[in-house]
């Protein structure tokens, strides 16, 4: 049986994951503050982004996002495997992506992918410490979007 | 809730998710740590085989592997726990992308639900019955069409 930590672990990791989607679907990236470690390593790679430590990652998803007028991350199969103060997770992300188009109008694009995580507890709460991106399937990419191939 | 029925509750979601990392990640011997030996398993509604655990270890590699890349986004978990056993409802929207006999890919996106019977063993929660219900398909290419025409 799960003890009451692990119950609580894994839920305050499940809200963390869910608050990542949160703070970029409404571009509040201050929020991300309270997401990752300041150290924390990302990389966006498998999608066309770029990779680094927190801050140059930061300060690069707004005018990268900017592009993009509507978008949302459901995340779902979030499974964790926790080992005391760290914590690894995979989690499925679903990235529709509304694409402006050279031509006028739009088009959405529909993105998959996983996050690999690793966690760690801090005195004030779970943070993310790298969080790495594997792509899935691409459907209804406009032809001008540069993403590489999964 | 108790703490039990908690923890039972999270053990069986977490085996749900087990089962579509084991596919989408083609890890398919983590299957054994999922199903019971003798698990009935009938993956019909989605054009597949219905049989016990080993026949469709066997079958699900090779049936998979025309696909590079699918996932299998579950939600809507409905758990019924009875003590030692338990019930699961589950829908699951799984986006393949189908290489094309011309070149080329094209996304197709099923729905099913998952119908499951779960036992607590010594080893933990296992799934000891999963049936497909069918429930959407959507832009299937025309050679794949007895998915949708079986269904």
């Amino acid at each position: 049986m799960l003890s009451l930590q692990e119950i609580s672990d894994r839920l305050e990791i499940e809200q963390l994951i869910v608050r990542y989607s949160n703070c970029i679907d409404q571009r509040n990236w201050d929020g991300l503050d309270q997401v990752f470690t300041p150290d924390a390593y990302i990389d966006y790679r498998a999608l066309g982004g770029i990779d680094g430590r927190y801050p140059q990652v930061k300060a690069w998803l707004g005018p990268a996002l900017a592009n993009f007028p509507h978008y949302c991350h459901l995340v779902g199969n979030i499974e964790i495997t926790l080992a005391g103060d760290s914590a690894s997770a995979r989690t499925l992300c679903i990235n529709p992506m509304d694409t402006p188009l050279p031509a006028g109008g739009s088009q959405v694009m529909f993105l998959g992918l996983w996050y690999k995580d690793k966690f760690t507890r801090t005195p004030r709460g779970w943070r993310m410490s790298e969080r790495v991106e594997e792509g899935c399937f691409q459907h209804n990419v406009p032809p001008h979007m540069a993403i590489p191939a999964a | 809730m108790s703490l039990e029925e908690l923890s039972d509750r999270l053990e069986i979601r977490a085996l749900i998710v087990r089962y579509s990392n084991a596919l989408d990640a083609r890890r398919f011997e983590w299957l054994d740590e999922i199903f019971t030996p003798d698990a009935y398993i009938d993956y019909r509604a989605t054009g597949g085989i219905d049989g016990t655990y080993p026949k469709i270890r066997a079958w699900l590699p090779p049936a998979v592997g025309a696909f590079p890349h699918m996932c299998h986004l579950v939600g809507n978990i409905a758990i019924e726990l009875a003590g030692d056993r338990a019930r699961a409802r589950t829908l699951c929207l799984n986006p393949v992308e189908v290489p094309l006999a011309a070149g080329g890919k094209q996304v197709m996106l099923l729905a099913m639900w998952y119908q499951d019977e779960l036992l607590r063993t010594a080893g933990g929660w296992r799934m000891s019955r999963r049936v497909q219900d069918g429930c959407i398909s959507h832009n299937v290419p025309e050679h794949l069409a007895v998915l949708a025409a079986e269904r």
